[in-house]
């Protein structure tokens, strides 16, 4: 055995590194499925991790028809659950439904990930439509004009800052969901873990629903050849961090008051997972004045 | 083989010691021709055993011996954490070719240092300690494989580690190297039951049930296989297999939700009290007993007195004077010792 055991050990090493780089030239070889245009606000930079010299970007996302950023799809119901193999066979009335369904497995399945599209816009005018009833409740002063300044602030971040990026759409079969959303330089598809749950508010009401639990590749490494200008960030947020005399923090995330620093090409390839193709510098935007108030709401400002 | 010659040279030491206890009573008494010519032998044996197994024939030798392996050991963890940090430290400035280079290089180099130091060391101390970096490098060589090309994850990584410390454990008789495999082998038999029907793997480890099979398994494998060239990996393959039974029954034990089965958290709990702590350990206390192997005996001996002080704490730490819970917790201490006498007792007289 000892003099089998070395050549074996030598040939398991090689095998498996074969094995998994046939699959990466095989993710990668001919057209890409998908190759999307996102910027930092859908790749974030990692943590700066002071023992780490490697540079991976996060990936960030929504989920469409989800109120409120609770990743809970009001189209993930027990239908779509069902679809991607979930046992939904219990009512989410019967006693015994609570003890199923919280006993109930996460699954692996495909997400359809659709940059700046209908969610997007879908997202902007549910929440312009909020401010506006809003706006009508501070009319009928049931709630304050502070209230709604902090609204449209916050609406304002976020839509300077939020990720464009939506999960639209899962299912199993990638091919049938390409078929559904055929753009692929708006939708890609990527492996993703979904769960269920059982909804008991309101009481008399209970139903199933469903979760993106995580997007299994989120964190994206960035090949040396094309991480110049993430570097150059990096280096940039180092000497921040380090200098004594550093700028009081704003309400803005490090690079966000000017709008995303990068824009990342990224491509998804046959076997659905991603590399990033180019990195570029994007133009600094002058930090434009948050939202003023609406005509005739008093906004609890100080006047002058 | 160097188990079998470490036994002899241990039979060899305990006759020497019980000779000399026998003359000193006056039960034996050999002319000193005799003596001297047992004397020759057995030096003659004891260095034939050493030169060629390099075998422990002191009681210092031996205490020597597991200082060295002890060091060994942690030395290899050291020397992995090293090889860790030291590519994370560098990697960010390497190209992509140079870094897949460097990956497969590290556990193809330690593979090599394992088989030469093998050829010159008989002791096998460098050999498990290079033969553990080897598997500390071809762990990081396909995680970080996974990172650069940014692969999905797959359980089937721990097979291939699992094949590849089984070999080097096989090839030069690293039993260090046999545990690991083993356990990389029922994290991939877990993984690979939780992922039927679409789950997903990674989950395997909310729920203890999925290595309860593959502990079995493990656990069977030398009523199955003989290892006539390793006599010392049989217990490797109980031990690690009985606690790949025994962590899941000791965890459902007090976290019923975590189980599969679609019944009530208490009542899954108080089944996996009676199942586990009861008749599993009871029955492998007897089979270790039954069939003289010891690590059985130990474990199972372990595990039973583990569970029940942590029931106890579960059902009256809340409530009970601490004075009290303490005293329950020595008393149930002295019933077992009670039990585990009468059980030694019983074979004693079966033997004679």
């Amino acid at each position: 055995m000892r003099l089998a055991g070395l050549p074996i050990a030598l040939g398991l090493i090689l095998l498996a590194n074969l094995v998994a780089l046939a699959g990466v030239w095989r993710n990668s070889a001919g057209q890409a499925d998908a190759t999307l245009d996102l910027t930092e606000r859908e790749l974030r930079l990692g943590p700066i991790r002071d023992e780490d010299t490697g540079i991976s970007l996060r990936l960030s996302w929504n989920v469409s028809g989800a109120p409120e950023f609770y990743l809970q799809a009001t189209w993930l119901g027990k239908a779509k659950l069902e679809e991607l193999g979930f046992d939904c066979s219990v009512p989410p009335s019967n006693p015994s439904a609570e003890l199923f369904y919280r006993k109930a497995r996460r699954r692996q399945t495909y997400a359809v990930l659709e940059q700046e599209g209908p969610a997007w816009a879908q997202w902007i005018a549910a929440e312009q439509k909020r401010l506006e009833a809003m706006a009508q409740e501070v009319a009928r002063q049931e709630k304050t004009p502070r209230d709604l300044e902090s609204a449209r602030n916050g609406f304002e971040i976020s839509r300077r800052t939020m990720s464009r990026l939506f999960v639209v759409d899962l299912g199993n079969d990638p091919a049938s969901l390409r078929e559904r959303h055929p753009d692929r330089s708006r939708f890609a598809l990527t492996p993703a873990v979904v769960r269920l749950s059982l909804n008991t508010y309101p009481p008399d009401r209970p139903e199933l629903v469903g979760h993106i639990s995580e997007i299994l590749i989120d964190e994206i490494h960035v090949p040396r050849g094309r991480r110049a200008y993430l570097d150059r960030i990096r280096e940039e947020e180092l000497r921040q961090r380090d200098s004594a005399s550093a700028a009081p923090q704003s309400t803005w995330l490090p690079g966000e008051a000017q709008g995303p620093r990068y824009r990342v090409t990224l491509g998804f390839g046959r076997r659905y997972e991603p590399w990033v193709d180019s990195v570029d510098p994007l133009e600094p935007v002058p930090e434009s004045p948050l939202l003023p108030a609406p005509a005739g709401v008093d906004t609890g400002a100080p006047r002058r | 083989m160097k188990a079998e010659a470490q036994r002899r040279a241990d039979r060899i030491r305990a006759f020497r010691e019980e000779l000399r206890e026998l003359e000193a009573q006056g039960v034996l008494a050999l002319t000193a021709e005799q003596r001297a010519a047992l004397l020759a032998h057995h030096d003659e044996r004891l260095r034939e055993l050493a030169r060629l197994f390099d075998v422990d024939t002191t009681e210092a030798q031996k205490s020597l011996s597991w200082g060295m392996r002890i060091a060994s050991f942690l030395g290899a963890l050291a020397f992995c954490a090293a090889a860790y940090f030291f590519f994370y430290r560098f990697w960010g400035h390497l190209s992509t070719s140079a870094q897949v280079v460097i990956l497969i290089a590290g556990p193809l180099a330690f593979t090599l240092a394992t088989h030469y130091a093998a050829r010159l060391e008989r002791t096998l101390y460098f050999a498990s300690l290079a033969a553990l970096l080897a598997l500390a490098c071809f762990v990081l060589n396909l995680a970080v494989l996974g990172s650069i090309f940014n692969i999905t994850p797959t359980p089937n990584a721990l097979l291939v580690w699992s094949a590849f410390a089984l070999v080097l454990a096989y090839a030069y008789g690293l039993r260090l190297l046999l545990a690991g495999g083993i356990l990389c082998f029922i994290g991939f038999m877990g993984a690979t039951t939780a992922g039927w029907r679409g789950i997903y793997w990674f989950t395997f480890l909310e729920r203890p049930e999925n290595f309860i099979i593959a502990g079995l398994l493990v656990f069977c494998v030398p009523l199955l296989v003989r290892h006539p060239l390793h006599p010392e990996f049989p217990p490797v393959y109980r031990l690690v297999g009985l606690l790949g039974i025994f962590l899941p029954v000791l965890i459902l034990a007090n976290w019923g939700e975590s189980s599969y089965l679609l019944l009530d958290d208490e009542v899954i709990e108080g089944g996996y009290q009676v199942a586990g702590g009861l008749v599993l350990s009871s029955l492998a206390i007897w089979v270790g007993i039954r069939k003289g192997w010891g690590e059985v005996t130990h474990l199972s001996c372990s595990f039973f007195v583990i569970l029940l002080f942590m029931k106890f704490f579960d059902w009256w730490w809340d409530w009970m004077p601490k004075y009290l819970f303490f005293l329950i917790l020595g008393l149930a201490a002295v019933v077992i010792l009670v039990l585990l006498k009468r059980l030694r007792a019983l074979t004693l007289r079966r033997a004679s």
